[in-house]
């Protein structure tokens, strides 16, 4: 019974220990055991199903979507800039200014988006924007032939 | 004191519980379940809230095997009585902020430990005495009393529980003995 190398001295006192929790072990109702297993049976049953989180798959399809509308929007933008009223290929003043201008403006509006809007009003909003910028550029601005330029 | 189930005799135990052997798991409450509902009884006095935070404890346990999350390899009793002295310690701030009447026997015992009545017979007088000279020991060497004695753990496992060397265990052990023992002759009686 003794493992501890108890000293002599304290050996009285620690088999008054022992009966004291052999009391309180007793205490305990009969039918502890048995409330216990009915209480956790269930608990070693369950498996918790594994959280899952689903993407809207329709939210994603319509950015998608709205992505490559804007591409080509500003694609085609870029083109009719190059051919603009005088059909030629940067003709007209450049106004690398203006169109920084509208870039800015464009970033700017979009950073004053509070994130409160779905997904797809700031896809259709960016896709009006850039459909917007083309026809300024349609109507006068032109974009330099040969000097980078990027929306 | 500590009874030395073999980790592997437990270990199987625990892996078919895990399985939803309810054999297995009945076992296992009749091997940890008056040991885990004594610690509680030693610390809160009362029956109903030691048999509650016993069945907590095992719910616990229960809900990790059941998914599959023990992995205690070989410590199986330090971590169990490691989640009943979590649950003790939180039953007992509960109860401080609740200031839940004590059990009168309690009150008397602590107030005068001496004048407890034997018409309850000796044993369970002196018993009480003993319950009493627990509640003045330092936190950390009732802790230590209450896991050797209630829940019959092993030096060694209350230092994997603890973290704390063995040779200290020890030393605090003895002192706590000492110091019941001077408790206990204060209180006009001695086993």
């Amino acid at each position: 019974m003794n493992g501890s190398q108890t000293p002599q001295d304290l050996r009285s006192i620690e088999a008054s220990l022992e009966s004291l929790a052999r009391a309180e072990q007793s205490a305990a109702p009969a039918t502890l055991e048995d409330r216990i297993f009915v209480a956790t049976r269930a608990d070693l049953a369950g498996i918790e199903r594994p959280l899952t989180i689903t993407v809207q798959r329709r939210t994603l399809a319509r950015m998608r979507i709205a992505a490559g509308v804007a591409l080509a929007a500003g694609v085609l933008a870029v083109w009719l800039a190059g051919h603009g009223s005088n059909g030629r290929i940067g003709g007209g003043t450049a106004s690398l200014e203006g169109l920084e201008n509208e870039v800015e403006f464009l970033l700017a509006m979009r950073s004053t988006d509070d994130g409160l809007r779905p997904p797809s009003d700031s896809i259709d909003s960016v896709f009006l924007e850039t459909l917007n910028l083309g026809n300024s550029m349609k109507s006068g601005a032109g974009v330099p032939v040969g000097e980078e330029g990027s929306l | 004191m500590p009874q030395s189930d073999s980790e592997a005799e437990v270990a199987g135990l625990l892996s078919a519980a895990s399985r939803g052997d309810e054999a297995a798991w009945r076992e296992v409450i009749s091997r940890y379940g008056r040991r885990v509902f004594a610690l509680a009884k030693s610390r809160c006095q009362r029956t109903d809230i030691a048999e509650e935070v016993t069945q907590s404890v095992f719910a616990t346990v229960a809900t990790k095997l059941g998914q599959g999350g023990y992995t205690e390899q070989g410590r199986f009793e330090s971590w169990l009585f490691r989640v009943a002295m979590n649950r003790i310690r939180d039953e007992m701030r509960r109860l401080k902020r609740h200031a839940e009447p004590m059990d009168p026997t309690t009150l008397g015992v602590l107030a005068d430990p001496g004048s407890v009545e034997e018409s309850k017979g000796g044993s369970d007088a002196a018993l009480n005495r003993l319950r009493a000279a627990m509640a003045e020991l330092p936190e950390a060497d009732r802790e230590v009393v209450e896991l050797r004695h209630h829940g019959g753990m092993s030096f060694k496992q209350m230092s994997e529980l603890l973290h704390e060397p063995l040779g200290t265990l020890l030393a605090r052990h003895h002192r706590a003995l000492r110091k019941l023992k001077q408790l206990m002759g204060d209180f006009g009686g001695d086993q």
